[in-house]
């Protein structure tokens, strides 16, 4: 063996750790030059929006919650933060980072049927690296991840993985309207066909309801109000075990839980849900109404 | 990630090792290998490696029929346990619907058993160990040790390439040193086979996914871009399962035939088998069309040869009418293409002559076929018949219709994965000197890795998602 080809492997290796130092260095410096985009955007909810009233969950607390009416009624900042195919472990996540930056007034965790149930892709979290790369994960939640997120995470370039493209081209064109930014995205009002096929759903996942018990524990430690609800769906819900779960943890922990599935006393349609999941901006409009008058007075 | 761990230290200890106890540090880490996925399975690979191991030894202490049903019991195991395992399921699943279809009220049961990870490809592999033997082209291998390791060899345990004894059991007897060269061609070869899986083909495997597993509500145009897209992530993501293979093979000083060689710049269907998985070509060819009479028999029976081979290649790959369909279009073509070829010998109509010439010519031979063969794919991809019949009737009669598109961004990158590993092959093809990972200048060598590289980290689609042949 040469004693070139140990020198050629070091030069590479090194190299490698260069080059990655390197394109994180850039990546982390376009991030902080974002002008507008979807990252730039979320980044600005994280750290700067400092809402008093936060709307955690997925796609349903995202196209469910009009934000602009619970600040009309309530005269305090008010930002959504759902997002599209999450799991709570995301939303706890979230929640810590968020309270790195500010402490809010009242969390609302919107929980969906099913939500603790089947198998849970834990690397939905990965595309929020580049806005939690301030406020690194422990090491168990990135083990959630996966067995080896930590080692990858050694890596500058991976926490920007496959999202490169969308921060680069933020960092031009027009300055995003930051008053604008609420993160509720109401969904168009057409006529579609809805099944009501009832939901009666016993799965059960362990390892994703622990994290609906980190949340409540994190709001009680940071002396926060949490309230927990799930949003109305088309389909009638004959049993379902996260729903069932949830309304005994929530009894157990003091915290308050609305629930609007089978709510037969709003005019739930099939004219308000864009799926059988998600309402539509009409629908989103009328359930934030009635959401409000069981908000606490601030 | 675990195979980045487990990798190196295989090769590292079969290196600091004295060469009478590698044998079995190999043997012993695709057995752990092979458990990684499911345990209780090797016990299959077991009983088939000591059947085939005692056949192997007896077959050259017997003479005449004894040796001929020496090589059947052989035979009949390994493709028992492959019947059992892969097809028994299918075949009950149709002579129920047979009954149902008659009216009676008979059922057969189901097996519910999972499918031994490549199955496939180790029962082909110690099939070929007995036909050689018994051909008298391979001395039996009385080492069991060596013999195991021949059917385990942990590379190409799972996937292939489908390797022939004479080419595999004395590389494991030789005795093999630190190859600066080797290691380096080995490391290169997998890295390249990452990229290609990561970064190419596990990202259109997203789109594929989402427009085949939903083909209802998709459009014929969509179809058609998912199944172009299909076509490259099933290359990318076999011949990088192979370029991994190989190139971990390699870094201990092992050989594994090539099983690719720039399969969609063939200009004809018989030229894309020669270049398409070409360890199970070549194993149909050796062991089942030549065995039928290959073309030195009447056309009608060189007819039949070809259709037999591409139906049991078609099975071979899945129990489900799919992959008959997709065999039967490719022997159909096949066969097609045959006659073309024996049509043209002759001396004939001067216009179809011209038109056949103009058809060979090679952008145009290589388009056709290209979009010959992408087209079977649809019978690989779909999950069903049905849903089959399906996207190739919207793609037929729904083309001119909107493309559901991921973000720019997505489709940008998507491009670029198809035009690199594209580019690459057409590189190799016409010999242009641009394969960057081997070029004789070291900057260019190293920075071409460190490309690759950053290109895994930044644009790699992690998700522990398995090789498709796994499967098989």
């Amino acid at each position: 063996m040469k004693l070139t080809f140990i020198w050629r492997v070091v030069f590479l290796v090194a190299g490698l750790i260069l080059a990655d130092r390197m394109v994180g260095w850039v990546m982390h410096s376009a991030i902080q030059r974002q002008r507008n985009g979807v990252y730039y955007e979320f980044k600005y909810k994280v750290t700067q929006a400092k809402a008093a009233i936060v709307v955690l969950g997925s796609s349903r607390a995202n196209h469910h919650y009009n934000v602009n009416l619970i600040e009309e009624a309530t005269h305090e900042k008010a930002m959504n933060y759902g997002q599209d195919g999450t799991s709570v472990f995301t939303h706890y996540i979230l929640l810590k980072t968020l309270l790195h930056w500010h402490k809010p007034k009242l969390v609302v965790l919107d929980i969906k049927p099913g939500d603790f149930g089947g198998t849970q892709n834990f690397n939905e979290v990965a595309p929020l690296y580049p806005i939690i790369d301030e406020v690194a994960m422990d090491g168990d939640d990135l083990n959630m991840v996966s067995p080896f997120e930590k080692i990858k995470l050694y890596s500058q370039c991976y926490r920007y993985n496959n999202q490169v493209l969308e921060i680069l081209g933020s960092t031009r064109g027009k300055p995003a309207d930051t008053s604008a930014i609420t993160g509720y995205s109401a969904l168009p009002v057409k006529s579609v066909v809805l099944d009501n096929l009832t939901i009666n759903d016993s799965s059960f996942n362990s390892s994703i309801y622990k994290y609906f018990k980190q949340i409540i524990l994190l709001c009680k430690q940071a002396n926060i109000r949490l309230i927990v609800c799930t949003s109305p769906c088309y389909r009638p819900v004959v049993f379902d075990r996260t729903i069932a779960v949830v309304e005994t943890e929530c009894k157990i922990s003091g915290v308050e839980y609305i629930n609007y599935l089978n709510n037969t006393l709003l005019p739930f349609d099939a004219g308000m849900f864009k799926d059988e999941m998600h309402l539509n901006t009409k629908g989103a409009d009328a359930f934030t109404q009635d959401f409000i008058k069981r908000l606490p007075p601030f | 990630m675990e195979f980045l761990i487990f990798y190196p230290i295989v090769t590292l200890g079969y290196f600091l090792l004295a060469q009478k106890y590698r044998w079995f540090w190999l043997l012993a880490a695709s057995c752990y290998f092979y458990m990684f996925f499911k345990p209780i399975y090797i016990l299959i690979l077991g009983v088939t490696i000591v059947i085939d191991y005692f056949v192997g030894v007896n077959l050259v202490k017997f003479k005449g029929k004894k040796r001929k049903w020496l090589l059947v019991a052989s035979i009949i195991a390994n493709v028992g346990i492959l019947a059992v395992f892969k097809y028994y399921n299918f075949f009950v699943g149709n002579v129920n619907a047979l009954f149902a279809t008659a009216g009676m009220g008979a059922r057969l049961g189901y097996l519910n058993i999972l499918l031994p990870i490549g199955l496939s490809f180790h029962t082909f592999q110690a099939m070929s160990y007995t036909i050689e033997v018994y051909r008298g082209n391979q001395q039996p291998e009385k080492h069991f040790g060596i013999y195991a390791l021949y059917v385990m060899f942990y590379p190409q345990l799972v996937a292939g390439p489908i390797e022939r004894p004479q080419s595999m059991l004395h590389q494991f007897k030789e005795k093999k040193t630190f190859n600066q060269a080797d290691v380096s061609y080995g490391l290169k070869l997998m890295l390249w086979g990452l990229f290609k899986k990561i970064v190419v083909a596990d990202r259109l495997a997203v789109y594929v996914g989402s427009a085949y597993d939903n083909y209802i509500n998709q459009t014929g145009s969509t179809l058609i871009v998912a199944t172009f897209f299909f076509a490259i992530q099933i290359y990318c993501d076999f011949s990088g399962y192979s370029d991994i293979a190989r190139g971990a093979a390699k870094t201990m000083g092992f050989d594994l035939m090539i099983n690719f060689r720039r399969p969609y710049l063939a200009a004809n269907i018989t030229d894309f088998w020669r270049r398409w998985h070409i360890s199970l070509s070549s194993w149909f060819k050796d062991y089942v069309y030549f065995p039928l009479g290959g073309n030195k028999v009447r056309l009608v029976q060189w007819c039949r040869n070809i259709l037999i081979v591409f139906l049991l290649s078609g099975i071979w790959h899945g129990a489900n009418w799919t992959f008959v369909i997709w065999g039967l279009i490719h022997g159909l073509v096949t066969i097609a293409h045959k006659l073309v070829e024996k049509f043209d010998e002759k001396p004939g109509n001067v216009f179809v002559k011209k038109l056949l010439l103009l058809f060979s010519w090679k952008p145009l031979a290589v388009v056709i076929n290209f979009a010959i063969v992408t087209f079977a794919w649809v019978f690989f991809r779909a999950a069903n018949v049905e849903q089959a019949f399906g996207i190739v009737g919207k793609m037929l009669l729904h083309a001119n219709a909107p493309i559901f598109g991921k973000t720019g961004a997505w489709m940008l990158l998507a491009c670029a994965g198809i035009a690199i590993v594209l580019g690459a092959d057409m590189a190799e093809e016409y010999r242009l000197k641009l394969a960057l990972l081997h070029h004789s200048n070291t900057a260019v060598r190293m920075a071409s890795v460190l490309m690759l590289c950053l290109g895994i980290l930044l644009f790699g689609i992690f998700r522990n998602s398995s090789f498709i042949y796994f499967q098989f």
